[in-house]
């Protein structure tokens, strides 16, 4: 067979040119599959770094929020002879405090003062300044001599000073910190807040590993801090336990991490009531698991798209490879070769550009990601973290294996069938008839999906939830399965009627069930999930299918859809024997044509729906912001309660600050740690810090009238069969109104969502949709964990929407029982009503004047000898930044898919320029019966613009009736993005141009002569 | 008095990669002149420059040297975008091998010539439906070549070439694909069109029993004329 080894070398070489292109491709779809694999990666390990750096070696944290924890010397003896293998401990102090800078004015709010012992464990991690040298125990010792000196956190320099980084050490601080009063007569003196001066003794430039990483601290030492807010020489606010010195050595499985909590929590629970235990890097890690989890499916998603669009192209490059060397192959066949040695020389060949293209593909991989990890850091961490790709041999592995499996497996097929063609056939040059019905295998595949598809459709009914009930549809993992019974039995019934019928019925019944599938399945089903994560997995599912049903169906139609087109232009007496060639090549190369444009609609379908909802969902938030506003259009915060100040009547100064205001409102809040489960002897219950809002039922209602207008949307199920999610916005005033009486009416709610005062829960109101009415949450109050239940969702800004954590709005006999709500007496939080635009008018400036009402020396509250550092936001400009950071993220999410639209375009100048020498003979035929040089340019380039009008047009109607379901999840109306879409039409036509305008050019310079000696 | 002829060539001369080492002088002085209305064949060994010849006169090559006059126009002076339009009004071609599109209909294979002009749809596919009937393949119209026979997809390619009614049909060895006596079918066919429309052919062949069916035959000889058949 040393002949067949001969004509691979010679045909590889005479064919270079076409190689290449077969090359380009192969390397093209390994590019995107590296660079899918490495963006992947180095997201995942970037974000699990992000938490790990701020951990460090730390398990365990113990604290008492906002109580200090007393004699941690007898904690630290129980905790080493409670059986635990602890590998070290540490005790902190941490405070809070709002930050001046008197000099410059400048104010920085809620930034940690850590207090810690320089004698430290060292798996706690350690300081470095400017230069990258630890601060030695030595060194603090000498630089931290006395109470007021700090180091200073380099992140925070620039917030505070206006000078170089270097110039701040030796400047003065001033710190507002809550004291403790140890000589206090009741609970609510406990605590005052006192000034206190600070001298920067150094810069803090990299915290590095367990130091917080990254935050934005002062650093002091634990005594000094201790005497500043009045602490005794044994008590801390924290207390830190690593289980292992180096967890990359010895890891600590969240198991064991959850066993060490509950010993801990069942033997300092007697000792310090209200201490709150949490294994912290397990608890992290799991959460920071579930949400990369949720994130990675949308990326593996995507990724799996533009992978597939790479594959795509591959099978259609090596289709035309083989194609248009038929002529070769029969002659091959009759001097004598036999089948397999002709399978053989094909599977050479593309091993040759497999492995060629796939080590190429590699260095495109990695080009792409470092693109993609670039926007990653951009967009979702902060500019200055400095990302690269991540390039494990795994990635590299399985790109190379994939780029060969798939360049072999596609080169393959088609070789299969060129070893079987009848030799005078091919080397006549005609063409076998195809078989009008599906061969006699279909009949036992179609039935076997058909019964398969049923079977697993009654299977899952049994088995788990049925489908006849709404409990069959309310998870991702039901719905995939619906999807796969589903479309077996479809594909099954496609094949049996392509056995019955046609292959063009089966194609055709194929494309359309499955459309219609997806279609129910967005209109119908979709709905049915009440998870975002669990819809958007299920939605990303359907565009996938959609975009590849569509394709079946107009590629099985592309004979009709050609032929309308064609007749378009005959109709206007436009290009008739342009459009007639160019429309008949099409049809006559089905599979490439399809193939070509399925691409672009595959990813145009992506990036299409990703900007219809990124614009739906921009212009809705934004429309509905100032009704959800309830006339709150200006928000404040304050560092500490202004109520503390005595003889000031805040509410009544801030009416005067400017003359468009018309109502203020003040709002208590607190923190507490919050449980889906009972954290009682529950290693499985996860605590999670959540914010809660008291809001006085006269604050917001003056008799019956309503100043603010609070929105909810669901409730429980009481009232939720009656609430009209479409309902006008009077309707869904007065649905709110009556949620709110009902809500402080106290009335308890049972577990089964309605109103029961026997055995109901108490009720509290989420902000958050993902806690949805009806949950039960344990909140840790001063009286231990309690249970309580959520009335209704709550779609109010600024409280929905602008916090990352779990919100609720308390009652005060609720509040009052969460601990930190001491330290918190009076509002700390306002809602100003305005006379002015919601948008346009002066709310911006109006925030700003309540700034300096708070925080300017000259102020009424500064004067009187308190410092309240305020930040005051106009509601509108809070929801334009939090719109803008998701649209962000939607664009990240376009950049990731857009690869694909360059894969689209090089395949699709690859393939043009192969339609050109092969069509070299037709080419000069043209000629000879009387086409001009522009015509054959023209017909060429209509063909690549029809391809890449189809791919526009299916992109863009699938893209928009996802997005019309999307938008129907959330009573949304669906916003075209016109100017996105004139983008990618723009684009579209620049590939057809860039991607015929060569071929063209070399096929219009083809002498009829010399293209008429050619014979393939 | 040079509109008596269809063609007309004088003193023509190609040599294929002039000024190299490699350069073929394929055709040394060539004059010929062709009545309106005669049928020619031009004959000659493998090689001797005949389709050569016919590329030249359908201006589809470029002459080295010497002219061509085609129904009394100097095709030699005309730029390309002129030669084309010349080429589809005056010149029909039909070739040995792949003659049509394959992915194209018997009616479609024929009406692209008028396809190229300002006629209708409707007129110039009416025009072809009846051009095709007439060479008999009325019930074949939108038979793709694959489907038809070789006699008949010949048929289909002359339709096409006398579609425009062109000065000159040039045929580049028409039936070298074709059995003896589908040859024949197709040569009787040329020559009663010939006879009817007074249609001048040109055809190139190397069969002396095509050649026959001529008026006259000239002769080449390593890119000379060695008969001229008067």
């Amino acid at each position: 067979m040393s002949y067949i080894n001969y004509l691979v070398r010679k045909t590889f070489k005479r064919r270079m040119g076409k190689n290449i292109g077969t090359i380009v491709a192969i390397t093209l779809g390994v590019s995107l599959m590296m660079g899918v694999q490495i963006t992947i990666t180095s997201f995942g390990s970037t974000a699990t770094d992000f938490f790990l750096e701020a951990l460090g070696e730390n398990d365990i944290i113990i604290t008492k929020i906002p109580l200090a924890l007393n004699n941690y010397t007898d904690l630290f003896y129980e905790i080493e002879n409670s059986g635990i293998n602890v590998s070290a401990m540490n005790a902190r102090v941490r405070q809070f405090t709002t930050v001046y800078n008197e000099e410059e004015g400048q104010i920085e709010q809620r930034v940690p003062l850590v207090g810690f012992d320089f004698n430290e464990d060292e798996v706690f991690g350690d300081l470095y300044d400017e230069n990258g040298t630890i601060y030695t125990q030595g060194l603090l010792n000498l630089l931290l001599q006395d109470n007021s000196s700090v180091l200073i956190s380099n992140r925070i320099i620039n917030d505070i000073f206006s000078e170089e980084t270097t110039q701040v050490v030796g400047k003065e601080l001033l710190v507002v910190l809550p004291v403790i009063n140890l000589s206090a007569i009741s609970f609510e003196d406990l605590f005052y807040y006192k000034d206190y001066n600070l001298t920067i003794k150094g810069i803090v430039k990299n915290e590095g590993k367990g130091r917080e990483g990254g935050n934005r601290n002062l650093w002091t030492n634990i005594d000094h801090l201790r005497e500043i807010t009045g602490l005794s020489e044994l008590q801390c606010t924290e207390i830190n336990i690593a289980l292992s010195a180096d967890h990359i050595e010895n890891p600590i499985s969240s198991e064991e991490a959850y066993a060490a909590e509950d010993i801990l929590n069942e033997l300092l629970a007697p000792i310090e009531p209200g201490v709150i235990i949490i294994a912290i890097r397990a608890t992290a890690l799991d959460a920071s698991e579930d949400i990369l989890n949720d994130v990675l499916v949308a990326f593996n998603l995507f990724g799996a798209l533009i992978i597939f669009s790479g594959v795509l192209l591959i099978v259609n490059i090596q289709l035309i490879q083989v194609e248009d060397r038929l002529q070769q192959l029969g002659i091959l066949r009759a001097i004598g070769s036999k089948r397999r040695e002709i399978i053989k020389l094909f599977l050479m060949e593309s091993t040759i550009a497999g492995v060629v293209g796939s080590i190429a593909g590699i260095g495109g991989g990695y080009g792409m990601s470092m693109f993609l990890v670039w926007q990653i850091g951009k967009t979702f961490f902060d500019v200055s973290i400095q990302l690269r790709p991540i390039v494990t041999i795994a990635s590299v592995t399985y790109s190379l294996v994939v780029g060969l499996i798939l360049s072999l497996t596609s080169g393959l097929l088609p070789a299969l069938r060129a070893s079987r063609v009848d030799v005078i056939e091919v080397i006549r040059g005609i063409k076998k008839v195809p078989t009008k019905r599906a061969g006699t295998f279909s009949l036992p595949l179609g039935l076997t999906l058909v019964v398969g598809g049923i079977t697993t459709f009654v299977t899952q009914s049994i088995v788990q939830d049925s489908y006849f009930t709404s409990a069959g549809w309310d998870s991702s993992v039901e719905q995939w399965i619906f999807l796969g019974a589903a479309g077996a039995f479809l594909i099954g019934l496609s094949i049996l009627l392509g056995y019955l019928f046609s292959k063009k019925i089966l194609g055709n019944f194929l494309g359309l069930s499955l459309i219609g599938l997806t279609i129910v399945m967005l209109m119908a089903t979709l709905p049915l999930l009440n998870d975002l994560a669990e819809s958007s997995k299920i939605l990303i599912t359907l565009v996938v299918l959609l975009a590849l049903s569509t394709i079946l169906f107009v590629g099985v139609n592309l004979r009709a859809v050609t032929n309308f087109i064609r007749t378009i232009f005959y109709r206007t007496r436009l290009k008739k024997a342009v459009s007639l060639v160019a429309s008949k090549y099409m049809t006559a190369r089905t599979m490439r044509s399809t193939l070509t444009f399925g691409i672009f609609t595959l990813v145009l379908t992506m990036n299409i729906f990703a900007s219809v909802y990124q614009q739906t969902f921009k212009v809705n938030t934004l429309d509905s912001v100032e009704f959800y506003s309830g006339g709150g259009a200006i928000y404040a915060q304050l560092d500490i309660p202004v109520s503390n100040i005595s003889g000031i009547d805040v509410e009544s100064e801030l009416l005067q600050v400017n003359d468009s205001i018309t109502q203020v409102q003040g709002i208590k809040s607190a923190i507490a740690f919050t449980s889906d489960l009972n954290p009682v002897g529950n290693e499985s219950a996860l605590m999670i810090p959540s914010g809660f809002d008291l809001v006085e039922n006269d604050t917001f209602k003056d008799g019956d009238d309503y100043v603010f207008d609070f929105i909810f949307s669901n409730s429980i199920k009481q009232f939720n069969a009656e609430y009209k999610p479409d309902g006008s916005q009077e309707y869904q005033r007065e649905y709110s109104h009556k949620i709110w009486d009902i809500f402080y009416s106290r009335d308890r709610v049972n577990r089964e969502g309605y109103i029961d005062n026997d055995d109901g829960l108490l009720t509290i109101i989420s902000t958050l949709p993902f806690i949805t009415p009806g949950e039960t949450i344990f909140i840790s109050t001063l009286l231990g964990w309690q249970e309580f239940i959520v009335l209704a969702l709550m779609l109010q800004y600024p409280f929905s929407l602008t916090s990352m954590l779990p919100k609720y709005i308390a009652t005060p006999d609720v509040y009052n029982i969460l601990p930190f709500s001491l330290i918190v007496p009076a509002p700390n939080q306002y809602l100003i009503k305005t006379s002015e635009d919601f948008r346009e008018g002066q709310n911006h400036k109006i925030a700003q004047d309540i700034e300096y009402f708070f925080n300017a020396n000259t102020s009424i509250i500064r004067q009187s000898g308190q410092r309240v550092a305020a930040t005051a936001h106009s509601v509108w400009d809070v929801m334009l930044e939090t719109v803008e950071f998701q649209v962000k993220t939607f664009d990240f999410m376009q950049y990731f898919v857009g690869f694909g639209l360059v894969v689209g375009a090089m395949g699709m100048i690859i393939i043009a320029v192969r339609n050109v020498s092969e069509r070299r003979r037709e080419i000069g035929m043209m000629r000879a019966i009387g086409y001009k040089k522009r015509q054959i340019i023209e017909s060429i380039m209509l063909e690549l613009f029809i391809l890449a009008g189809l791919g526009l047009f299916m992109g863009l109607v699938n893209g928009i009736v996802l997005g019309w379901a999307f938008a129907r999840l959330y009573d949304w109306s669906v916003v075209i993005p016109l100017t996105r879409i004139l983008i990618y039409t723009g684009i579209m036509i620049g590939v057809a141009l860039v991607a015929s305008i060569i071929p063209g050019i070399r096929a219009s310079r083809i002498t009829p002569a010399e293209a008429l000696r050619y014979v393939g | 008095m040079k509109e008596e002829y269809a063609l007309t060539t004088k003193n023509l001369h190609k040599i294929y990669g002039q000024g190299t080492d490699m350069a073929v002088h394929a055709l040394k002085g060539i004059d010929i002149k062709i009545r309106k209305g005669e049928m020619v064949a031009i004959m000659g060994p493998s090689g001797c420059g005949k389709t050569t010849l016919l590329n030249l006169i359908g201006g589809i090559d470029l002459q080295t040297k010497g002219d061509i006059f085609v129904a009394g126009k100097d095709i030699s002076t005309l730029t390309d975008e002129e030669m084309t339009k010349f080429r589809l009004f005056n010149i029909g071609y039909i070739f040995q091998l792949f003659n049509l599109f394959e992915f194209l209909s018997a009616l479609e294979n024929t009406v692209l010539p008028l396809f190229l002009t300002k006629a209708t749809r409707f007129e110039a596919e009416e025009e072809a439906k009846m051009m095709l009937r007439q060479m008999g393949l009325g019930d074949k119209l939108h038979q793709l070549p694959g489907e038809l026979s070789g006699g008949e997809q010949q048929r289909v390619a002359v339709s096409r070439a006398l579609l425009m009614n062109p000065a000159i049909i040039l045929g580049d060895e028409p039936t070298g694909d074709l059995d003896n006596s589908t040859a024949t079918d197709i040569m009787n066919l040329f020559v009663s069109i010939n006879e009817n429309y007074k249609q001048t052919f040109i055809i190139v062949t190397h069969s002396e029993h095509i050649a026959q069916f001529c008026h006259r035959i000239i002769r080449i000889v390593d890119g000379e004329i060695v008969e001229q058949g008067f």
